[in-house]
Protein backbone atom coordinates (compact mmCIF):
# COMPACT_ATOMS: atom_id res chain seq x y z
CA UNK A 1 0.00 0.00 0.00
CA UNK A 2 2.67 2.63 1.20
CA UNK A 3 4.31 1.85 -2.14
CA UNK A 4 1.16 2.13 -4.21
CA UNK A 5 0.78 6.01 -2.66
CA UNK A 6 4.50 6.41 -3.32
CA UNK A 7 4.30 5.58 -6.98
CA UNK A 8 0.86 7.54 -7.10
CA UNK A 9 2.76 10.83 -4.99
CA UNK A 10 5.76 10.29 -7.69
CA UNK A 11 3.36 9.84 -11.05
CA UNK A 12 1.82 13.43 -9.75
CA UNK A 13 4.81 15.11 -9.44
CA UNK A 14 6.36 13.69 -12.75
CA UNK A 15 3.66 15.97 -14.77
CA UNK A 16 4.35 19.40 -15.35
CA UNK A 17 2.53 22.08 -13.50
CA UNK A 18 1.18 24.52 -15.45
CA UNK A 19 0.45 27.63 -13.68
CA UNK A 20 -2.96 28.90 -14.43
CA UNK A 21 -4.51 32.22 -14.00
CA UNK A 22 -7.42 32.40 -11.98
CA UNK A 23 -10.68 31.98 -13.63
CA UNK A 24 -12.25 35.33 -12.90
CA UNK A 25 -9.38 36.46 -15.02
CA UNK A 26 -10.73 34.98 -17.82
CA UNK A 27 -14.49 35.36 -17.30
CA UNK A 28 -16.87 37.73 -17.91
CA UNK A 29 -17.79 37.58 -14.38
CA UNK A 30 -18.73 41.17 -12.83
CA UNK A 31 -15.76 43.07 -12.00
CA UNK A 32 -16.09 44.09 -8.99
CA UNK A 33 -17.19 40.31 -7.40
CA UNK A 34 -13.66 39.53 -9.70
CA UNK A 35 -12.01 42.49 -7.62
CA UNK A 36 -12.38 40.82 -4.18
CA UNK A 37 -11.39 37.49 -5.46
CA UNK A 38 -8.68 37.37 -7.59
CA UNK A 39 -6.76 40.62 -5.71
CA UNK A 40 -6.13 39.80 -1.91
CA UNK A 41 -9.19 39.54 0.56
CA UNK A 42 -10.25 35.86 -0.82
CA UNK A 43 -7.60 34.80 -3.29
CA UNK A 44 -5.70 31.68 -1.99
CA UNK A 45 -2.24 32.03 -2.05
CA UNK A 46 -1.04 29.16 -3.11
CA UNK A 47 -2.72 29.95 -6.86
CA UNK A 48 -0.95 33.34 -7.44
CA UNK A 49 1.98 31.92 -6.18
CA UNK A 50 2.24 29.06 -8.91
CA UNK A 51 0.97 31.51 -11.64
CA UNK A 52 4.28 33.65 -10.38
CA UNK A 53 6.63 30.94 -10.46
CA UNK A 54 5.04 29.56 -13.75
CA UNK A 55 5.14 33.29 -15.13
CA UNK A 56 8.51 33.90 -14.23
CA UNK A 57 9.94 30.66 -15.59
CA UNK A 58 8.87 31.78 -18.74
CA UNK A 59 9.91 34.46 -18.68
CA UNK A 60 13.49 33.51 -17.57
CA UNK A 61 13.82 30.93 -20.43
CA UNK A 62 12.81 33.42 -22.98
CA UNK A 63 15.11 35.95 -21.32
CA UNK A 64 17.96 33.39 -21.67
CA UNK A 65 17.14 32.12 -25.02
CA UNK A 66 17.68 36.14 -25.90
CA UNK A 67 21.01 35.86 -24.57
CA UNK A 68 22.15 33.34 -26.58
CA UNK A 69 21.58 34.61 -29.62
CA UNK A 70 24.70 36.02 -31.06
CA UNK A 71 26.58 37.26 -34.25
CA UNK A 72 25.51 40.60 -35.29
CA UNK A 73 28.47 42.76 -33.46
CA UNK A 74 29.98 43.21 -36.19
CA UNK A 75 27.37 44.11 -38.57
CA UNK A 76 25.55 47.62 -39.36
CA UNK A 77 22.29 45.52 -39.46
CA UNK A 78 21.65 44.15 -36.03
CA UNK A 79 18.65 42.55 -33.92
CA UNK A 80 17.04 45.36 -32.20
CA UNK A 81 13.98 44.25 -30.39
CA UNK A 82 12.00 40.69 -30.18
CA UNK A 83 7.99 40.48 -30.06
CA UNK A 84 7.27 37.28 -28.54
CA UNK A 85 4.04 36.02 -27.20
CA UNK A 86 1.82 34.18 -24.28
CA UNK A 87 -1.19 32.56 -24.46
CA UNK A 88 -3.97 31.33 -21.98
CA UNK A 89 -5.95 28.25 -22.88
CA UNK A 90 -9.56 27.66 -22.61
CA UNK A 91 -8.71 26.01 -18.56
CA UNK A 92 -6.82 29.22 -18.16
CA UNK A 93 -3.54 27.44 -18.29
CA UNK A 94 -0.53 30.10 -19.52
CA UNK A 95 1.90 29.25 -21.81
CA UNK A 96 4.18 30.14 -25.08
CA UNK A 97 1.70 30.82 -27.89
CA UNK A 98 1.62 28.41 -30.70
CA UNK A 99 -0.03 28.52 -33.88
CA UNK A 100 -4.06 28.91 -33.58
CA UNK A 101 -3.53 30.61 -30.64
CA UNK A 102 -3.99 34.16 -29.25
CA UNK A 103 -2.14 36.53 -27.68
CA UNK A 104 -2.80 37.25 -24.29
CA UNK A 105 0.09 38.84 -23.55
CA UNK A 106 2.87 40.57 -25.99
CA UNK A 107 6.24 40.87 -24.76
CA UNK A 108 8.85 43.20 -26.41
CA UNK A 109 12.52 42.82 -25.40
CA UNK A 110 14.73 45.53 -26.28
CA UNK A 111 18.55 45.53 -27.33
CA UNK A 112 20.34 47.33 -25.07
CA UNK A 113 23.51 49.36 -26.67
CA UNK A 114 26.90 48.00 -25.05
CA UNK A 115 25.24 47.23 -21.76
CA UNK A 116 23.07 50.49 -21.09
CA UNK A 117 19.65 51.18 -21.48
CA UNK A 118 18.57 52.21 -25.18
CA UNK A 119 15.10 54.56 -25.06
CA UNK A 120 13.30 53.58 -28.28
CA UNK A 121 10.07 54.63 -29.68
CA UNK A 122 7.39 52.99 -27.88
CA UNK A 123 4.99 53.17 -31.08
CA UNK A 124 7.81 51.88 -33.42
CA UNK A 125 7.36 48.68 -31.26
CA UNK A 126 3.48 48.41 -30.75
CA UNK A 127 2.38 49.70 -34.46
CA UNK A 128 2.44 47.45 -37.64
CA UNK A 129 5.06 48.44 -39.58
CA UNK A 130 3.53 46.67 -42.94
CA UNK A 131 0.75 49.26 -43.60
CA UNK A 132 1.09 52.40 -45.46
CA UNK A 133 -0.26 55.15 -43.04
CA UNK A 134 -1.41 58.40 -44.30
CA UNK A 135 -1.17 60.98 -41.48
CA UNK A 136 -3.87 63.54 -41.18
CA UNK A 137 -4.25 66.61 -38.59
CA UNK A 138 -7.35 68.97 -38.49
CA UNK A 139 -5.82 71.83 -39.55
CA UNK A 140 -4.33 70.82 -42.69
CA UNK A 141 -6.27 71.97 -45.76
CA UNK A 142 -7.91 70.34 -48.76
CA UNK A 143 -4.43 70.67 -50.66
CA UNK A 144 -2.71 69.17 -47.85
CA UNK A 145 -4.68 66.43 -47.53
CA UNK A 146 -4.30 65.42 -51.01
CA UNK A 147 -0.53 65.91 -51.49
CA UNK A 148 -0.59 63.56 -48.50
CA UNK A 149 -2.74 60.68 -50.11
CA UNK A 150 -1.13 61.17 -53.59
CA UNK A 151 2.03 59.28 -53.10
CA UNK A 152 -0.09 56.41 -51.01
CA UNK A 153 -2.23 56.12 -54.36
CA UNK A 154 0.59 55.95 -56.51
CA UNK A 155 1.95 53.54 -54.10
CA UNK A 156 -1.44 51.52 -54.06
CA UNK A 157 -1.28 51.25 -58.20
CA UNK A 158 2.71 50.18 -58.53
CA UNK A 159 2.05 47.31 -55.76
CA UNK A 160 -1.71 46.09 -56.59
CA UNK A 161 -3.74 44.98 -58.61
CA UNK A 162 -6.17 48.45 -58.58
CA UNK A 163 -6.02 50.14 -61.73
CA UNK A 164 -8.81 53.27 -60.90
CA UNK A 165 -6.50 56.06 -59.89
CA UNK A 166 -9.12 58.96 -60.18
CA UNK A 167 -11.75 56.72 -58.71
CA UNK A 168 -9.25 55.66 -55.75
CA UNK A 169 -8.20 59.03 -55.50
CA UNK A 170 -11.16 60.62 -54.95
CA UNK A 171 -12.68 57.72 -52.34
CA UNK A 172 -9.49 58.23 -50.15
CA UNK A 173 -9.62 62.07 -50.17
CA UNK A 174 -13.56 61.89 -49.15
CA UNK A 175 -12.63 59.25 -46.26
CA UNK A 176 -9.94 61.77 -45.25
CA UNK A 177 -12.22 64.44 -45.05
CA UNK A 178 -14.70 62.40 -42.59
CA UNK A 179 -11.32 61.37 -40.35
CA UNK A 180 -10.53 64.63 -40.28
CA UNK A 181 -13.58 65.85 -38.66
CA UNK A 182 -13.89 62.94 -36.20
CA UNK A 183 -10.19 64.33 -34.77
CA UNK A 184 -11.29 67.72 -34.73
CA UNK A 185 -13.18 66.46 -31.96
CA UNK A 186 -10.83 64.54 -30.41
CA UNK A 187 -8.69 67.74 -29.84
CA UNK A 188 -10.92 69.71 -28.71
CA UNK A 189 -12.04 66.50 -25.95
CA UNK A 190 -10.87 68.33 -22.32
CA UNK A 191 -9.29 66.66 -20.42
CA UNK A 192 -10.25 65.09 -17.12
CA UNK A 193 -7.27 63.83 -15.27
CA UNK A 194 -3.81 62.67 -16.54
CA UNK A 195 -4.71 60.33 -19.14
CA UNK A 196 -5.32 61.58 -22.70
CA UNK A 197 -6.31 60.38 -26.40
CA UNK A 198 -2.92 61.02 -27.86
CA UNK A 199 -3.31 58.61 -31.28
CA UNK A 200 -6.26 57.68 -33.50
CA UNK A 201 -5.84 54.85 -35.83
CA UNK A 202 -8.60 53.75 -38.55
CA UNK A 203 -7.80 50.96 -40.03
CA UNK A 204 -9.02 50.81 -44.00
CA UNK A 205 -9.41 48.21 -47.25
CA UNK A 206 -9.34 49.12 -50.86
CA UNK A 207 -10.74 46.88 -53.21
CA UNK A 208 -9.22 46.30 -56.75
CA UNK A 209 -11.85 48.30 -57.82
CA UNK A 210 -10.88 51.08 -55.55
CA UNK A 211 -13.64 51.38 -53.22
CA UNK A 212 -12.69 52.07 -49.78
CA UNK A 213 -14.12 49.90 -46.74
CA UNK A 214 -13.72 50.29 -43.16
CA UNK A 215 -12.99 46.79 -42.14
CA UNK A 216 -10.41 44.50 -43.47
CA UNK A 217 -12.72 42.68 -45.38
CA UNK A 218 -11.50 39.14 -47.14
CA UNK A 219 -10.23 39.89 -50.89
CA UNK A 220 -9.05 43.57 -50.55
CA UNK A 221 -6.02 44.48 -52.28
CA UNK A 222 -4.53 46.87 -50.17
CA UNK A 223 -4.23 47.87 -46.63
CA UNK A 224 -4.13 51.23 -45.30
CA UNK A 225 -4.27 53.07 -42.25
CA UNK A 226 -5.00 57.00 -41.35
CA UNK A 227 -3.36 58.18 -38.39
CA UNK A 228 -3.68 61.33 -36.58
CA UNK A 229 -1.24 62.25 -33.54
CA UNK A 230 -1.69 64.98 -30.50
CA UNK A 231 1.43 66.97 -30.39
CA UNK A 232 2.89 66.01 -27.36
CA UNK A 233 2.39 69.07 -24.54
CA UNK A 234 4.88 69.88 -21.89
CA UNK A 235 2.50 71.75 -19.72
CA UNK A 236 -0.30 70.30 -17.85
CA UNK A 237 -2.99 69.29 -20.28
CA UNK A 238 -6.15 71.11 -20.55
CA UNK A 239 -8.49 70.71 -17.40
CA UNK A 240 -12.44 70.76 -18.12
CA UNK A 241 -13.07 74.31 -16.39
CA UNK A 242 -15.94 75.50 -18.41
CA UNK A 243 -19.71 74.10 -18.94
CA UNK A 244 -19.71 71.44 -20.79
CA UNK A 245 -22.90 71.53 -23.02
CA UNK A 246 -21.64 72.72 -26.75
CA UNK A 247 -19.11 69.14 -26.40
CA UNK A 248 -19.66 66.86 -29.06
CA UNK A 249 -20.94 63.58 -28.35
CA UNK A 250 -17.12 62.23 -29.76
CA UNK A 251 -15.54 64.94 -27.84
CA UNK A 252 -17.53 63.65 -24.85
CA UNK A 253 -16.80 59.86 -25.32
CA UNK A 254 -13.45 60.63 -25.24
CA UNK A 255 -12.95 62.65 -22.42
CA UNK A 256 -15.09 60.01 -20.26
CA UNK A 257 -12.70 57.00 -21.19
CA UNK A 258 -9.62 59.06 -19.95
CA UNK A 259 -11.57 60.20 -16.66
CA UNK A 260 -11.97 56.78 -16.06
CA UNK A 261 -8.43 55.46 -16.63
CA UNK A 262 -7.91 57.64 -13.38
CA UNK A 263 -9.71 54.69 -11.40
CA UNK A 264 -6.27 52.05 -12.38
CA UNK A 265 -4.88 51.08 -8.84
CA UNK A 266 -1.44 51.11 -9.24
CA UNK A 267 0.87 52.76 -12.17
CA UNK A 268 4.22 52.46 -10.99
CA UNK A 269 6.20 49.31 -10.12
CA UNK A 270 9.32 48.83 -8.34
CA UNK A 271 11.18 47.08 -11.12
CA UNK A 272 10.60 50.67 -13.62
CA UNK A 273 7.34 49.74 -14.67
CA UNK A 274 4.19 52.14 -15.72
CA UNK A 275 0.91 51.52 -16.41
CA UNK A 276 0.69 54.04 -18.70
CA UNK A 277 -1.19 53.41 -22.37
CA UNK A 278 -4.10 51.72 -23.37
CA UNK A 279 -5.97 51.29 -26.50
CA UNK A 280 -9.50 50.30 -27.33
CA UNK A 281 -10.91 49.63 -30.37
CA UNK A 282 -13.89 51.97 -31.79
CA UNK A 283 -16.75 51.45 -34.26
CA UNK A 284 -19.68 53.88 -35.20
CA UNK A 285 -23.00 54.22 -34.55
CA UNK A 286 -25.66 54.58 -37.34
CA UNK A 287 -25.87 58.25 -36.51
CA UNK A 288 -21.70 58.15 -36.80
CA UNK A 289 -21.01 58.65 -33.05
CA UNK A 290 -17.77 56.40 -31.59
CA UNK A 291 -18.46 53.20 -30.01
CA UNK A 292 -16.60 50.68 -27.93
CA UNK A 293 -15.90 47.78 -30.34
CA UNK A 294 -16.14 44.72 -28.56
CA UNK A 295 -13.18 42.93 -30.39
CA UNK A 296 -10.63 43.96 -33.08
CA UNK A 297 -12.18 41.96 -35.73
CA UNK A 298 -15.33 44.34 -35.48
CA UNK A 299 -13.60 47.43 -34.99
CA UNK A 300 -13.10 50.08 -37.44
CA UNK A 301 -10.22 51.86 -35.45
CA UNK A 302 -8.22 52.47 -32.25
CA UNK A 303 -7.85 54.92 -30.04
CA UNK A 304 -4.78 55.36 -27.67
CA UNK A 305 -4.53 56.82 -24.50
CA UNK A 306 -1.48 58.06 -22.47
CA UNK A 307 -0.64 58.78 -19.08
CA UNK A 308 1.38 62.04 -18.43
CA UNK A 309 4.00 61.86 -17.21
CA UNK A 310 3.62 64.83 -14.21
CA UNK A 311 0.53 64.17 -11.86
CA UNK A 312 -2.17 66.95 -12.77
CA UNK A 313 -2.99 69.55 -9.93
CA UNK A 314 -6.21 69.29 -8.57
CA UNK A 315 -8.61 71.88 -10.00
CA UNK A 316 -12.04 72.13 -9.71
CA UNK A 317 -13.87 69.79 -13.02
CA UNK A 318 -17.58 70.82 -14.03
CA UNK A 319 -19.17 67.20 -14.07
CA UNK A 320 -19.21 65.36 -17.80
CA UNK A 321 -22.21 65.11 -19.16
CA UNK A 322 -21.88 61.50 -19.98
CA UNK A 323 -23.51 58.26 -18.49
CA UNK A 324 -21.99 55.42 -19.90
CA UNK A 325 -20.90 53.97 -23.43
CA UNK A 326 -22.51 51.80 -26.05
CA UNK A 327 -20.49 48.62 -26.88
CA UNK A 328 -20.63 47.20 -30.26
CA UNK A 329 -20.74 43.34 -31.32
CA UNK A 330 -20.02 41.75 -34.68
CA UNK A 331 -23.58 41.83 -36.07
CA UNK A 332 -23.63 45.64 -35.01
CA UNK A 333 -26.03 45.30 -31.90
CA UNK A 334 -25.05 47.44 -28.66
CA UNK A 335 -25.32 47.30 -25.39
CA UNK A 336 -25.21 49.97 -22.85
CA UNK A 337 -22.21 49.61 -20.43
CA UNK A 338 -22.72 52.55 -17.01
CA UNK A 339 -19.43 54.35 -16.09
CA UNK A 340 -19.54 52.63 -13.37
CA UNK A 341 -19.60 49.46 -14.74
CA UNK A 342 -16.40 50.55 -17.53
CA UNK A 343 -15.01 51.95 -14.48
CA UNK A 344 -14.80 48.31 -12.82
CA UNK A 345 -13.64 46.81 -16.10
CA UNK A 346 -10.82 49.24 -16.25
CA UNK A 347 -9.41 48.59 -12.53
CA UNK A 348 -10.22 44.55 -13.13
CA UNK A 349 -8.02 44.90 -16.72
CA UNK A 350 -5.46 46.74 -14.92
CA UNK A 351 -5.11 44.79 -12.22
CA UNK A 352 -4.20 42.10 -13.56
CA UNK A 353 -1.26 43.46 -15.93
CA UNK A 354 -0.50 45.01 -12.54
CA UNK A 355 0.48 41.45 -11.85
CA UNK A 356 2.45 40.58 -14.88
CA UNK A 357 3.96 44.06 -14.25
CA UNK A 358 5.00 43.31 -11.23
CA UNK A 359 6.72 40.02 -11.64
CA UNK A 360 8.58 40.99 -14.58
CA UNK A 361 12.14 40.67 -13.94
CA UNK A 362 14.07 43.87 -12.59
CA UNK A 363 16.50 45.18 -15.08
CA UNK A 364 20.04 43.24 -14.85
CA UNK A 365 23.20 45.04 -16.31
CA UNK A 366 24.65 42.12 -17.59
CA UNK A 367 22.18 41.36 -20.12
CA UNK A 368 21.88 41.96 -23.64
CA UNK A 369 18.33 42.01 -24.59
CA UNK A 370 15.73 43.78 -21.64
CA UNK A 371 11.89 43.31 -21.36
CA UNK A 372 11.03 46.98 -21.62
CA UNK A 373 6.75 46.54 -23.30
CA UNK A 374 4.17 43.97 -21.73
CA UNK A 375 0.96 44.04 -23.68
CA UNK A 376 -2.38 42.62 -22.31
CA UNK A 377 -5.21 42.17 -24.31
CA UNK A 378 -8.90 41.98 -22.95
CA UNK A 379 -12.24 40.83 -24.38
CA UNK A 380 -14.94 42.95 -23.11
CA UNK A 381 -18.35 40.96 -22.98
CA UNK A 382 -21.47 41.95 -23.33
CA UNK A 383 -22.74 41.94 -19.70
CA UNK A 384 -19.82 44.45 -19.71
CA UNK A 385 -17.48 42.54 -17.64
CA UNK A 386 -13.73 42.06 -19.18
CA UNK A 387 -11.52 39.12 -18.99
CA UNK A 388 -8.15 37.73 -20.44
CA UNK A 389 -8.64 37.30 -24.30
CA UNK A 390 -8.64 33.32 -24.87
CA UNK A 391 -9.99 32.94 -28.19
CA UNK A 392 -7.97 34.51 -31.46
CA UNK A 393 -9.89 38.31 -32.69
CA UNK A 394 -11.63 38.51 -29.48
CA UNK A 395 -9.28 41.77 -28.28
CA UNK A 396 -11.01 44.61 -27.78
CA UNK A 397 -9.06 46.73 -25.36
CA UNK A 398 -5.39 46.78 -24.78
CA UNK A 399 -3.09 47.75 -21.64
CA UNK A 400 0.26 48.51 -22.10
CA UNK A 401 3.00 48.69 -19.22
CA UNK A 402 6.46 49.67 -20.21
CA UNK A 403 10.01 50.80 -18.86
CA UNK A 404 12.76 52.71 -20.62
CA UNK A 405 10.67 53.57 -23.57
CA UNK A 406 9.82 57.11 -25.37
CA UNK A 407 5.94 57.50 -25.98
CA UNK B 1 -0.73 -8.78 -6.05
CA UNK B 2 -4.09 -6.52 -6.16
CA UNK B 3 -2.12 -3.66 -6.48
CA UNK B 4 -0.27 -4.94 -9.07
CA UNK B 5 -2.77 -4.33 -11.77
CA UNK B 6 -2.81 -0.71 -10.27
CA UNK B 7 0.54 -0.56 -10.93
CA UNK B 8 0.77 -1.48 -14.31
CA UNK B 9 -1.87 0.69 -15.84
CA UNK B 10 -0.56 3.85 -14.19
CA UNK B 11 3.18 2.94 -15.49
CA UNK B 12 1.52 2.97 -19.11
CA UNK B 13 -0.61 5.99 -18.55
CA UNK B 14 2.81 7.49 -17.16
CA UNK B 15 4.79 6.25 -20.67
CA UNK B 16 2.92 7.64 -22.68
CA UNK B 17 1.63 11.58 -21.69
CA UNK B 18 3.88 13.83 -23.12
CA UNK B 19 4.80 15.94 -20.26
CA UNK B 20 7.98 16.95 -19.30
CA UNK B 21 9.61 17.73 -16.34
CA UNK B 22 8.79 20.00 -13.91
CA UNK B 23 10.03 23.08 -15.35
CA UNK B 24 9.00 22.10 -18.59
CA UNK B 25 7.56 24.70 -21.00
CA UNK B 26 3.88 24.85 -21.91
CA UNK B 27 2.99 25.90 -25.38
CA UNK B 28 -0.81 26.72 -25.77
CA UNK B 29 -2.52 26.24 -29.06
CA UNK B 30 -5.36 25.04 -31.51
CA UNK B 31 -5.41 21.21 -32.76
CA UNK B 32 -6.20 20.34 -36.05
CA UNK B 33 -9.98 20.48 -35.21
CA UNK B 34 -9.65 23.65 -33.92
CA UNK B 35 -9.81 22.50 -30.51
CA UNK B 36 -7.56 24.14 -27.45
CA UNK B 37 -4.60 22.21 -26.71
CA UNK B 38 -1.41 22.30 -24.61
CA UNK B 39 2.22 20.87 -25.00
CA UNK B 40 4.60 20.50 -23.12
CA UNK B 41 8.42 20.78 -24.22
CA UNK B 42 11.43 20.37 -22.69
CA UNK B 43 13.06 23.59 -21.67
CA UNK B 44 16.75 22.43 -23.04
CA UNK B 45 15.51 20.66 -25.71
CA UNK B 46 13.16 23.86 -26.49
CA UNK B 47 16.62 25.51 -26.47
CA UNK B 48 18.69 23.09 -28.83
CA UNK B 49 16.29 23.49 -31.35
CA UNK B 50 14.98 27.10 -31.15
CA UNK B 51 18.01 29.54 -30.89
CA UNK B 52 20.13 28.07 -33.38
CA UNK B 53 16.84 28.43 -35.46
CA UNK B 54 16.80 31.88 -34.12
CA UNK B 55 20.67 32.76 -34.42
CA UNK B 56 20.96 31.35 -37.97
CA UNK B 57 17.75 33.49 -39.10
CA UNK B 58 19.41 36.35 -37.14
CA UNK B 59 22.55 35.86 -38.83
CA UNK B 60 21.36 35.81 -42.88
CA UNK B 61 19.03 38.73 -42.17
CA UNK B 62 21.77 41.17 -40.79
CA UNK B 63 24.10 40.10 -43.49
CA UNK B 64 21.88 40.12 -46.37
CA UNK B 65 20.38 43.75 -45.28
CA UNK B 66 24.19 44.77 -44.80
CA UNK B 67 24.70 43.85 -48.33
CA UNK B 68 22.09 45.97 -49.31
CA UNK B 69 23.18 49.37 -50.65
CA UNK B 70 21.24 52.73 -50.57
CA UNK B 71 22.19 54.53 -53.71
CA UNK B 72 22.83 58.37 -52.92
CA UNK B 73 20.17 59.37 -55.93
CA UNK B 74 17.44 57.20 -53.73
CA UNK B 75 15.07 59.61 -51.39
CA UNK B 76 14.21 56.74 -49.23
CA UNK B 77 16.29 54.27 -47.07
CA UNK B 78 15.46 50.77 -46.00
CA UNK B 79 15.71 51.83 -41.85
CA UNK B 80 13.60 48.48 -39.95
CA UNK B 81 13.05 45.19 -41.20
CA UNK B 82 10.47 43.13 -39.43
CA UNK B 83 10.39 39.09 -39.78
CA UNK B 84 7.71 37.24 -38.66
CA UNK B 85 8.02 33.44 -37.47
CA UNK B 86 4.99 31.19 -36.63
CA UNK B 87 5.54 28.25 -33.93
CA UNK B 88 3.38 24.87 -34.32
CA UNK B 89 2.36 22.62 -31.25
CA UNK B 90 2.51 19.46 -33.11
CA UNK B 91 4.76 16.87 -32.87
CA UNK B 92 4.85 13.60 -31.37
CA UNK B 93 6.54 11.76 -29.00
CA UNK B 94 9.04 9.20 -30.95
CA UNK B 95 10.88 7.18 -28.67
CA UNK B 96 10.58 9.34 -25.87
CA UNK B 97 12.33 11.94 -28.48
CA UNK B 98 10.18 15.62 -28.76
CA UNK B 99 10.33 16.75 -32.26
CA UNK B 100 10.00 20.30 -32.85
CA UNK B 101 8.44 20.78 -36.04
CA UNK B 102 8.66 24.54 -37.15
CA UNK B 103 9.90 27.51 -35.86
CA UNK B 104 8.80 29.89 -33.41
CA UNK B 105 6.01 32.89 -33.05
CA UNK B 106 8.04 35.64 -32.51
CA UNK B 107 8.94 38.74 -34.21
CA UNK B 108 12.20 39.65 -35.19
CA UNK B 109 12.96 43.61 -35.62
CA UNK B 110 16.14 44.55 -37.07
CA UNK B 111 17.45 48.05 -37.44
CA UNK B 112 20.56 49.84 -38.81
CA UNK B 113 23.45 51.19 -36.39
Amino acid sequence: MKLLISFLFLTQMAFAQMAKVPSEWIESSSSSEASRKSFGLNQGRGELTSLQEGYQNLIGHKSGMLEELSGDEEKKWYLQSIKTELGIEAKGGLGIMGAGGEAALELIWIRKKNGAKSFVSFNNEIDDQGTEAIQISSEMSPEALKAEIEPIVDLALKTSKIKKRSFLFKNLFNRALEFQKTIAELENAPSMGPWYAYKYQMELGVSVEGHITPFLEVGNALRLRMEWWKLKKKEVPLMLTQPTQNLSPNAKFVSAIAQDLSFIDQNYFQNGFQLNCMKVGVGTSVKGNLVIAKAQANAKGSIFFLRHEEDVLNQKLFPLPFDGYSLQSKDQSTIEVGRHQFRQAIRKSSNILSFFARHAPENEGDKKYELNVIEAEFELFMNGGIGLVTVEGNAGLTLFATRNVII
Amino acid sequence: MKYFFLLIPMALITACQPNGGENSIPVVGLNQNGKSQVQFVDPHFLGQKLTPLLTNISDKVSSSLDAHETLESQPWELSRVTVGLKLETEFEVIDDVLELENEGDIELRFQKR
